[in-house]
């Protein structure tokens, strides 16, 4: 550790060690505390297997750290099939001495209980093991399944694993528990595990919300440690069905812990496609700020989108485009509709188009496959339409997470970012996603319909511009073949953009 | 004869373990002479532990080849242990 403050007055700083979990160890600080005892709690199904494995593999691979799995449930056999979806190849590393199995599932063997009894064979076998590889971590899964095979004595279970755990750590060994919890909200794990044995919690969840599994890790606590409180989304790749190309295996939590939007502006102007609404921004978006563009259907949000990669691609730059709601044929037809040729673009390596159902994946995937695409392209725009799609994937908590990690991310890597949003009224309403994100994104745009006498007429208005002044008018717009053409100024323009009370 | 080998895994000198071998030594006297009694301490001999599986200390194992049974706990049941393991008990006990 660098930088020690003499100042404060830190007794004991705690070691860390990190769990692979990238987004996860910066929750809490860096990683685990070293010679600690974790129990992770969670459902059947909520991935503590695979977390628990996942630190192991992390130790071995990138810390130089080897390990010891204790399996209460499955035999060794079948987790070294399941981990091998991930690229942990478990039975490599034990013939190379990294990994250590316990083998403490349950045998054939008919048994009896009776009069006391204590767990210093187990102990005697993880120290062993410990021994024999000389490992730094130890992983015991899961602990349930040992209380269902003691179930008679509990009791005697708790004052044995409080030993076990003490005599792990008293070796300086981090030690990772999993306990299974029967619900996701209510009593923390089965058998109380945590109140006795374990310094830090981490639960990991597995809810249905809106027909959409939406995964999360929460620290609940952490022992002499801050945390970052609160669930984080993540998501678990690699397994069976994985898509290919992606860098990470396992749990990949999103990061929640950098989403403050604290990234330097920059005063870098770039077109928005369209010089009528550069010249309406000021002088066009700022490079790194990230723009939304609202409207009812057919006001032209689409062709806005196009303009924007258009206009990136003429003037040497790279652009990804997200596509959710139309299909790649589609997205194309109209662009060279609009006299623009996105097969050109992309055949000179200019444009990435990409388009997938919303509901193909959860939010924390999309979020991961754009990420993913951004730093294989390393873009210098990036649209999404529509943003408004994706928020039928997720309820609003996770929508919202969605979009402060996507702005963040698109911020952070100074890109300038385009989203758009379809409003459900076609003159006029706020779409849910404008409450959501007028608050993230730097700058709006709005797209209406307006209508003036006997006449409906597109409007178009540059709403808020972050850190600039902006044209307050509403510009009358019309289509044509060769795309978006601003007119006049509405005067007296009805006041339909904000409802004015009236119902749609 | 394997069928007639009772193995007792201990941990060193703690009191349930030594509990466990002296009731298993008393238990030898009503089983006859045929059977053979084994003691392994996983302190000392933890790979041996690991190759039985064995979690909790004191565990007897009957390694029966067709029904192997193990009993864990301090053996004081003396009554319980024979019936499980299916001994014939050479004198009436109460």
């Amino acid at each position: 550790m660098s930088a020690h403050d003499a100042d404060t007055d830190i007794p004991d700083v705690l070691e860390r060690v990190q769990t692979g979990v990238t987004a996860f160890d910066e929750l809490i600080m860096g990683g685990l505390p070293r010679a600690r005892t974790t129990v992770v709690g969670g459902t059947p199904g909520s991935g503590k297997t695979i977390f628990a494995v996942q630190f192991l593999a992390h130790g071995i691979v990138h810390a130089g750290e080897n390990g010891v799995l204790v399996t209460f449930e499955e035999s060794p056999a079948d987790i070294e099939s399941n981990m091998r979806s991930f690229g942990w190849d478990l039975a490599r590393w034990r013939r190379e001495k990294r990994l250590a199995v316990v083998n403490a599932s349950p045998s054939g063997n008919e048994e009896l209980v009776t009069g006391d009894f204590d767990l210093i064979g187990l102990l005697a076998r993880i120290e062993h093991a410990v021994k024999t590889v000389e490992a730094k971590r130890v992983v015991l899964d899961s602990l349930t399944q040992l209380f269902d095979h003691f179930i008679g004595d509990p009791k005697v279970l708790r004052r044995e694993l409080f030993r076990i755990s003490d005599a792990l750590k008293k070796a300086r060994l981090t030690v990772l528990m999993t306990a299974e919890r029967n619900v996701e909200y209510g009593e923390i794990t089965r058998h109380r595990l945590e109140e006795f044995l374990a310094d830090n919690v981490v639960i990991l969840r597995n809810v249905l919300q809106r027909e959409r599994r939406r995964r999360t890790i929460e620290v609940l606590k952490m022992r002499g440690s801050h945390h970052v409180e609160g669930e984080a989304p993540f998501t678990i790749q690699g397994g069976t069905g994985a898509s290919e190309g992606f860098g990470n295996h396992g749990l990949v939590a999103v990061p929640l812990s950098s989403l403050r939007l604290e990234q330097q502006s920059s005063t870098v102007r770039v077109t928005s496609g369209n010089s009528a609404i550069d010249e309406m921004c000021g002088g066009g978006f700022f490079r790194d700020s990230v723009t939304l563009v609202s409207g009812a259907t057919g006001t032209g949000k689409t062709l806005l989108v196009t303009n924007f990669l258009a206009g990136g691609v003429a003037a040497g730059e790279k652009a990804l485009l997200f596509g959710y709601e139309e299909s790649r044929g589609q997205l194309f037809r109209n662009a060279s509709g609009w006299g623009v040729d996105f097969e050109a673009m992309e055949a000179a390596g200019k444009l990435r188009v990409f388009c997938l159902y919303p509901e193909a994946q959860g939010l924390a995937d999309h979020l991961l496959a754009i990420q993913s695409l951004v730093d294989q392209m390393q873009p210098n725009r990036i649209a999404i339409d529509s943003i408004s799609a994706l928020e039928r994937v997720a309820p609003d908590v996770g929508f919202r997470e969605f979009l402060i990690s996507l702005t963040s991310f698109i911020k952070k890597r100074e890109i300038a970012g385009l989203y758009t949003a379809t409003s459900k009224s076609l003159v006029g309403g706020e779409t849910a996603s404008e409450q959501h994100i007028s608050t993230l994104t730097d700058s709006i745009i709005l797209l209406r319909y307006m209508q003036e006498m006997d006449t409906m007429h597109r409007g178009l208005m540059v709403l808020k511009m972050r850190g600039s002044e902006h044209a307050k008018e509403i510009r009358r717009f019309t289509i044509d073949g060769s795309g978006m053409h601003l007119g006049e100024a509405f005067k007296g323009a009805p006041n339909v953009f904000f409802g004015g009370g009236q119902e749609y | 004869m394997s069928n007639f080998l009772l193995r007792l895994y201990i941990a060193g000198r703690s009191a349930t373990s030594q509990r466990a071998q002296s009731n298993l030594y008393a238990l030898r006297s009503l089983i006859g002479p045929e059977w053979r009694v084994e003691i392994v301490d996983v302190l000392s001999e933890p790979e041996l532990a690991e190759q039985a599986g064995i979690l909790a200390t004191p565990t007897l194992s009957y390694e029966h080849p067709e029904r192997p049974r193990r009993i864990i706990g301090d053996l004081s049941d003396a009554k319980r242990v024979v019936e499980f393991l299916g001994i014939e008990v050479k004198e009436k006990y109460a």
